[in-house]
């Protein structure tokens, strides 16, 4: 039996490490450790609550709109307020645009490049795929970053920037677009589409998300146009090292809802717990602090009473990350669990067959991509140019309320509590909270942890590919998790 | 050269390029930093200089609300006017800055502008006169130009202040229309 940290990990955003228990050439038990705490709960204490919607987006760098959004949908629940249809339908547009960016950047820039690595010399495909995705040098960055670029100027143009937007507010948005306006985001995405159709997919977006089943998929992918084209090349690559059998976790799935319209989501609100499709509810979430450097760690708390007191001496803690869990239940969170719950029958169909893993994780990222851009298509085309995109509202000085939206990397939520007009209390829980989640109170390992354990471990290898593999397949945001 | 600071919450990706460009070329000194140094060609320029608002400034025809194309100064937190930043030049993301997208510069490439003495969507007032003017220029001067500009405000410029959307457009252009 060996023990090995492996960490700090690169290409992660934040901080990670990971403790590993080797024997057998295989990896027995995992431990997930958040090395940095940041405080961003406490700050708010105190201050006005419009304050969050500056405070809370700048947790993060690259999934800024999701906690905008979640902050701003908070503050409207706490004012009982909605937003107008055309603000509802910007929110999505920017929204959508954040997280089709996280994907496309997680695949390229995140995970392909561990296919490029000496360890894979030998084998048959990898001359290919390491000129493709190998870090700074494959032709593929050069392709991608040019037109994920271009695809972002749909920030510039509706949300003033990315990250840290101020326009989108519990009310909607602030920037009002006329047909003019619409005209250019439609030209953006026409632009951005061709990338996705000639680059990464190699077909029509719609013949991606027409494909119902692993047989269909299969034979797609062996098609002249697409297997030139890098969903092809993972394909090949992740059938002939197995991905579909690395990295499973509980295999329970978890997703708030995304890109809310008319009281409706688009991606289906709720759960997947032991094979069978459930309602979500919320008040059954709670969040663990036993293996956690914080005080107040007998009890596990709804994050509308939550509490994050840090203690950096607290006995048996191993990171900072809480431990979030529905109705005592390990969730895993992500574009895998959205597809599965909102029930795309391709998903439904590899998620029967292998569960949640490496490669139904990166599939279900890519099929989202080319499920969200022609959604964000329409969503632009429904916007009435002349009609309202924000309503005014005040603040009240006694409410409580809570945000659970979907970004990019999964179910993202935050509590807040007012109190004489100030902030009394405000909890975050973030996707990567419940993927790299510690054990809980009866020593339940989260979600990635379970995924490592199984992970084969090569003679020698100090930094088991494997296990690159699997942590970068649930595309780990750490300065969120922790925050 | 001492440490560079590049300031600003997000940076925009233009300052950190630039410098190091400049920095590889072996064209940047010290006379490229400013008093907190931060590179003088972003910091040389306010936030305001470019913001497509600055009609409404001048006649200070404001917003009252987010979203609505008035200038942000007056009730709405926005700090432009005081901030070093070529925002409003240079733009983000192709074609954004914050009084683009409708919000107020929060003063973000400025020290401590994380702990203001107000709430960030409101302005402080005194007397009704927003605390936070011009720098550069005396306080009563500014008063008073103030009380003259918007009683000379264009009924153009004082609609459209308080809409989303262009209300009121220029009147009928000078010349010969065609036959």
């Amino acid at each position: 039996m060996t023990r090995r940290i492996v960490g700090p990990f690169n290409r992660v955003e934040g901080d990670l490490e990971i403790s590993l228990e080797i024997k057998d050439a295989a990896v027995q038990a995992a431990w997930v450790n958040s090395p940095l705490y940041r405080g961003f709960e406490q700050m708010l204490i105190g201050r006005d609550p419009r304050d969050a919607l500056v405070i809370t987006p700048r947790i993060c760098g690259i999934c800024s709109v999701a906690q905008s959004l979640a902050c701003a949908e908070a503050l409207a629940d706490a004012q009982r307020i909605v937003p107008p249809p055309n603000g509802a339908l910007m929110r999505n547009i920017i929204l959508g645009t954040e997280n089709v960016a996280d994907h496309l950047t997680h695949f390229y820039l995140f995970f392909m490049p561990d296919f490029a690595r000496a360890v894979y010399a030998g084998e048959p495909w990898f001359a290919e795929v390491a000129g493709r995705f190998r870090a700074v040098e494959g032709t593929g960055t050069r392709d991608m970053l040019p037109a994920r670029s271009a695809f972002m100027h749909i920030m510039g143009q509706l949300a003033g920037h990315w990250p840290h937007t101020l326009g989108l507010q519990p009310g909607g948005t602030t920037h009002a677009i006329d047909s003019a306006g619409q005209a250019r985001v439609l030209a953006t995405l026409a632009t951005f589409r061709r990338f996705l159709e000639a680059h990464v997919f190699g077909d029509r977006l719609e013949a991606i998300t027409s494909l119902a089943s692993a047989d269909e998929l299969d034979s797609w992918s062996a098609r002249p146009q697409p297997a030139r084209a890098d969903f092809a090349a993972f394909l090949r690559l992740s059938r002939a090292l197995s991905l579909d059998r690395l990295g499973r976790a509980s295999d329970n799935f978890m997703s708030f809802g995304a890109y809310a319209l008319d009281g409706k989501h688009h991606f289906k609100r709720g759960v997947r717990v032991g094979g069978k499709d459930g309602d979500l509810d919320s008040s059954r979430i709670s969040e663990d602090c036993a293996s956690t450097w914080m005080m107040h760690r007998d009890a596990a708390l709804h994050p509308s009473r939550g509490m994050t007191v840090p203690d950096a001496d607290a006995a048996d803690a191993y990171t900072w990350c809480k431990a979030p869990r529905l109705s005592g239940k390990v969730m895993e969170v992500g574009a895998l669990a959205r597809q599965v719950i909102d029930g795309h029958p391709l998903i439904r169909n590899l998620a029967a067959a292998s569960g949640g893993n490496v490669a139904t994780r990166v599939i279900a990222r890519l099929l989202e991509i080319a499920r969200l851009v022609p959604a964000i298509e329409a969503w632009t085309r429904d916007i009435k140019p002349g009609e309202p995109f924000f309503t005014q509202a005040a603040m009240p000085d006694e409410a409580s309320g809570s945000g659970l939206i979907e970004a990019a990397r999964g179910s993202l939520g935050h509590w807040v509590t007012i109190k004489g007009g100030r902030l009394a209390n405000y909890q975050i829980v973030a996707p990567t909270t419940w993927n790299f989640s510690p054990r809980d109170g009866r020593g339940i390992a989260g979600a990635c942890e379970q995924a490592l354990a199984g992970a084969p471990v090569q003679q020698g290898e100090t930094e088991p590919v494997t296990v690159q593999h699997i942590v970068r397949s649930f595309d780990p945001c750490m300065v969120c998790t922790v925050h | 050269l001492p440490v560079i600071n590049i300031s600003g919450c997000p940076i925009h990706p233009d300052w950190v390029v630039e410098t190091l460009l400049q920095l590889g070329r072996g064209t940047f000194s010290q006379a490229d930093l400013d008093a907190f140094n931060r590179p003088r060609f972003y910091t040389n320029h306010l936030v305001h200089h470019g913001c497509p608002r600055n009609e409404y400034y001048e006649y200070k025809a404001s917003a009252e609300q987010l979203s609505n194309l008035g200038c942000l100064m007056e009730h709405l937190g926005c700090m432009a006017t005081q901030v070093h930043a070529d925002c409003n030049i240079r733009l983000w993301n192709g074609q954004g800055s914050c009084t683009r997208g409708g919000y107020p510069c929060i003063s973000c490439t400025e020290p401590n502008f994380e702990r203001p003495s107000h709430p960030f969507l409101e302005t402080p007032k005194l007397a009704g006169i927003p605390t936070g003017l011009p720098t550069d220029m005396p306080k009563a001067w500014f008063v008073a130009l103030a009380a003259l500009s918007k009683a000379a405000t264009p009924y153009r410029v004082k609609s459209n202040a308080v809409a989303d959307t262009i209300v009121t457009p220029p009147s009928g252009a000078k010349g010969k229309k065609g036959k």
